[in-house]
């Protein structure tokens, strides 16, 4: 495989490997767009996801709240679909992925909507099991209510960590679901061992204990079972599509049918996936290419002769010598690499940038970006040079990364555009578009660290739980606006008498104010040319 | 050109019409000829009355031979000692107020096709001040509105109540620009000793809007044949004694759409 650094960094890496060459130009002066942003509504607690629905509203899942929310895009009005009650918000967890059938509101008894939430499994008040579920809800477009809940798979592995949590309806119409690997051995997870790519037994299938679909992607039919046509991994056909994911937070699938995935990286390597059934992707054993830079896989829970337990942790490179530490070469497994990663950086990169020393905020200032989402950029009238591109919102950056794909849509083309007119000091959390395209709506964190306009570290976040709208400003409009001046100003104001003139008229007749005057008054108006 | 259509209304309301421009006598004798304009168009060469009304286009460079000389482009509604009633002018140079919107706004009647519908308490007469429209078109979505015998609405900017309201819906290629409410009057509810701005008597909301007329607008409008513009009234009505349930009435425009004009004269 080879691999395509940031042009930057690959003047630091001398004989890099063959850069992969550009299909065609990276767009020029993309980042130029222009865009007019407004604030749609504010006060959503946690939103997750956005989808614009068939009735022109933004629907939204509220984290924490733990509410289906539809916004009226024009004025922010909100309407609650549906407080769920059994939804547990704990750490990363409450009401997550949503998607919405392709029927709803067709007419076709199909008025369906998909949810993905955390919950408290065992019945005992006193004890907290989380666990996941995907819930089936009717929408009554009378009340503008969702009912009638349907539990569609439960018992799903949840956590402290990497919940991962993202849920669309693919053109087979089946469900595909995202579970991340729970944080497994890192931070406060660290002596848990990662199972991202250990899969389940026949028998595990048949007890339905889904405790290893950790670092999956599931694909499961509308009503919950094991698709018939799923992947064979290890001899058992399970829920499980792909493996070897980390915290998968952005799925989507574009117009041709292919499936993209975004995945958070460690302290390099967020990736961009092109998921296909069956592939592993090959953490925790390989963090974006398989090329031995910045990245090892440290196995904690694998500390010899000293108890992990006893270990305080630390991240990669620095290890205790008790953990066993694998090069990303040392593992010969089959694997997908990515299509994109933000970013690859050299070994021996400084992961403590002096702009984060304050707070020790290191983390804030490492290659990744954060991707919580993945949406699909595809109108032809939409804005100029956009089509067909993958759009991935950042919690870092508080921008969206755009993404050209190639024709084939196999890979990227050029460098990802940061978009930095598209930024603000925000965690941007899901992104969505108004069906022309020229409209992107976000939505952002309640709160939490992101960057300032310098690249450092901010605490503060400028839109909580908000909905904003960058609409597209056709740029000749924008070229064309600073130079004028008011109009309104120009020339002889209401009350004030104009002055007369003689000219001539189309015949050659000579002309005056007073002889064009009827009766009760002039209309007169004065344009730009009858020749063009 | 739009203003040929109106000539004969507004002629009966004793206004004249009369456009200015740059260009030379011949050039004006082909346009009108071609589009059959009967209204004088009177030839300003050198730009000086342009100059003259203070709508000399500054921003444009010398150097560019075939837009120097323009001006502002706008409109004045004049009286007949030449005393300027009312003016439109508009910040993007694309963009045209069409007369049907301007006397819209200025009360007038206008000649075009109007749906009548029978809300609780009010009776509103809805109709766009235009059929047909072209990017750049500036034209006004008018509602009549008819309060019934002893019932008031309540005007923009009311609290405790629901002023009445307009709401356009957001769509591709429509800017939705500002609403026009008359003048409220006072409401005195003893009972309360309250006052209050309320519509009793009938009255216009026109609403502007405008097609865009950016070059991406253009290529996205070039096949499609009509628009239909939708909006929710709001309002709540009272009478002396009681309060209605604030209303909410979905209300829709259709209007045909055709493409900007680029024939150039013939020389």
């Amino acid at each position: 495989m080879t691999r395509c650094l940031p042009a930057v960094l690959a003047l630091v890496v001398a004989g890099a490997p063959g850069c992969r060459l550009s299909a065609a130009p990276q767009t020029t002066g993309a980042s130029a767009t222009r865009f007019e942003k407004r604030v749609v509504t504010t006060g959503l607690e946690n939103p997750f996801q956005i989808v614009w629905g068939p009735d022109d509203h933004l629907w939204i899942t509220e984290r924490t709240a733990g509410r289906v929310t539809r916004v009226r895009p024009a004025d922010g009005s909100k309407t609650v679909a549906i407080a769920i009650g059994d939804v547990l918000a704990d750490g990363p967890g409450g009401l997550l992925g949503m998607a919405l059938d392709p029927g709803l509101l067709k007419g076709t008894a199909n008025d369906h909507v998909y949810v993905a939430y955390t919950y408290d499994s065992d019945a005992d008040p006193k004890t907290v099991s989380p666990r996941t579920k995907i819930v089936r809800f009717t929408y009554d477009p009378r009340t503008h209510t969702l009912g009638s809940a349907k539990d569609i798979l439960t018992g799903l592995p949840a956590g402290s960590d990497h919940q991962g949590g993202r849920l669309v309806i693919g053109p087979d119409r089946k469900l595909y679901f995202t579970i991340g690997d729970l944080g497994a051995n890192q931070l406060a997870n660290f002596c848990n061992p990662n199972r991202a790519q250990i899969l389940p037994t026949v028998a595990q299938v048949d007890k339905r204990d889904w405790s290893l679909y950790v670092g999956k992607i599931l694909r499961l039919n509308p009503d919950g079972s094991i698709p018939s046509d799923n992947p064979t991994l290890g001899g058992v056909r399970s829920h499980i599509y792909s493996y070897g994911h980390r915290n998968p937070q952005g799925l989507v699938f574009a117009p041709d049918g292919k499936l993209y995935e975004s995945e958070h990286g460690p302290n390099t390597d967020d990736e961009v996936n092109l998921i296909r059934a069956g592939a592993n992707y090959g953490w925790p054993h390989v963090a974006g290419y398989r090329d031995d830079q910045s990245y090892a896989y440290a196995n904690w829970s694998a500390s010899k002769d000293v108890p992990c337990t006893s270990l305080t942790y630390t991240a990669y490179p620095e290890v205790p010598p008790s953990v066993p530490v694998q090069k990303e070469s040392a593992w010969n497994h089959e694997f997908v690499p990515p299509i994109q990663t933000f970013r690859t950086v050299p070994t021996g990169y400084d992961f403590k940038n002096p702009k984060c020393a304050e707070r020790e905020l290191y983390y804030q200032c490492w290659p990744t970006a954060a991707p919580s989402s993945l949406a699909v950029y595809t109108a032809k009238n939409g804005i100029p040079g956009w089509d067909h591109s993958l759009l991935m919102p950042s919690l870092k950056h508080g921008t969206v990364y755009r993404m050209q794909l190639d024709v084939a849509g196999t890979a990227v083309v050029g460098e990802p555009d940061e978009n930095m007119r598209l930024k603000t000091v925000n965690r941007y959390r899901d992104v969505t578009m108004r069906p022309d395209g020229l409209a992107l709506f976000i939505v952002t964190d309640v709160g939490g660290n992101t960057q300032d306009a310098s690249g450092r570290p901010a605490a503060k976040v400028e839109n909580s739980g908000a909905i904003l709208e960058f609409r597209y400003v056709a740029a000749q409009q924008a070229a064309a606006a600073p130079a004028l001046p008011d109009v309104q100003k120009l020339g002889p104001q209401v009350g004030e008498r104009v002055p007369d003139f003689a000219l001539n008229d189309q015949h050659g007749q000579p002309r005056t104010l007073t002889s064009l005057t009827g009766p009760k008054g002039l209309v007169l108006v004065f344009y730009r040319s009858a020749d063009w | 050109m739009e203003l040929q259509g109106r000539l004969e209304g507004l002629k009966q309301q004793g206004l004249a019409v009369a456009a200015v421009s740059y260009d030379p006598v011949s050039v004006l004798a082909d346009f009108a000829a071609r589009r059959g304009i009967a209204f004088p168009l009177v030839s300003d060469p050198g730009s000086l009355t342009i100059r003259k009304y203070g709508l000399f286009n500054t921003t444009v460079p010398e150097s560019n031979q075939q837009t120097y000389g323009i001006p502002f482009p706008g409109t004045f509604m004049l009286n007949e000692r030449g005393v300027v009633t009312s003016r439109f002018f508009e910040q993007a140079y694309q963009e045209r107020n069409t007369v049907a919107s301007m006397l819209a706004r200025l009360g007038s009647r206008i000649d075009v096709p109007a749906t009548k519908i029978s809300s609780p308490q009010i009776e509103i007469t809805s109709f766009a001040t235009d059929t047909t429209v072209a990017p750049g078109t500036h034209f006004s979505l008018v509602l009549d509105v008819r309060p019934g015998r002893g019932i008031h609405v309540y005007a923009p900017g009311v609290s405790g109540y629901k002023p009445i309201a307009l709401a356009v819906e957001q769509q591709p290629w429509v800017v939705v620009k500002g609403a026009q409410y008359p003048a409220p009057e006072d409401y005195h509810f003893k009972p309360l000793n309250e006052h209050v701005k309320v519509y009793q008597q009938p009255f216009r909301i026109a609403q502007d809007v405008a097609l865009d007329a950016s070059t991406e607008a253009q290529a996205a409008l070039k096949d499609v044949s009509s628009l239909t513009l939708k909006a929710t009234l709001t309002y709540q009505a009272c009478d002396e004694r009681i309060c209605f349930s604030p209303q909410s009435v979905p209300l829709t425009w259709t209007v045909a759409v055709r493409q900007l004009d680029r024939e150039r004269a013939r020389r």
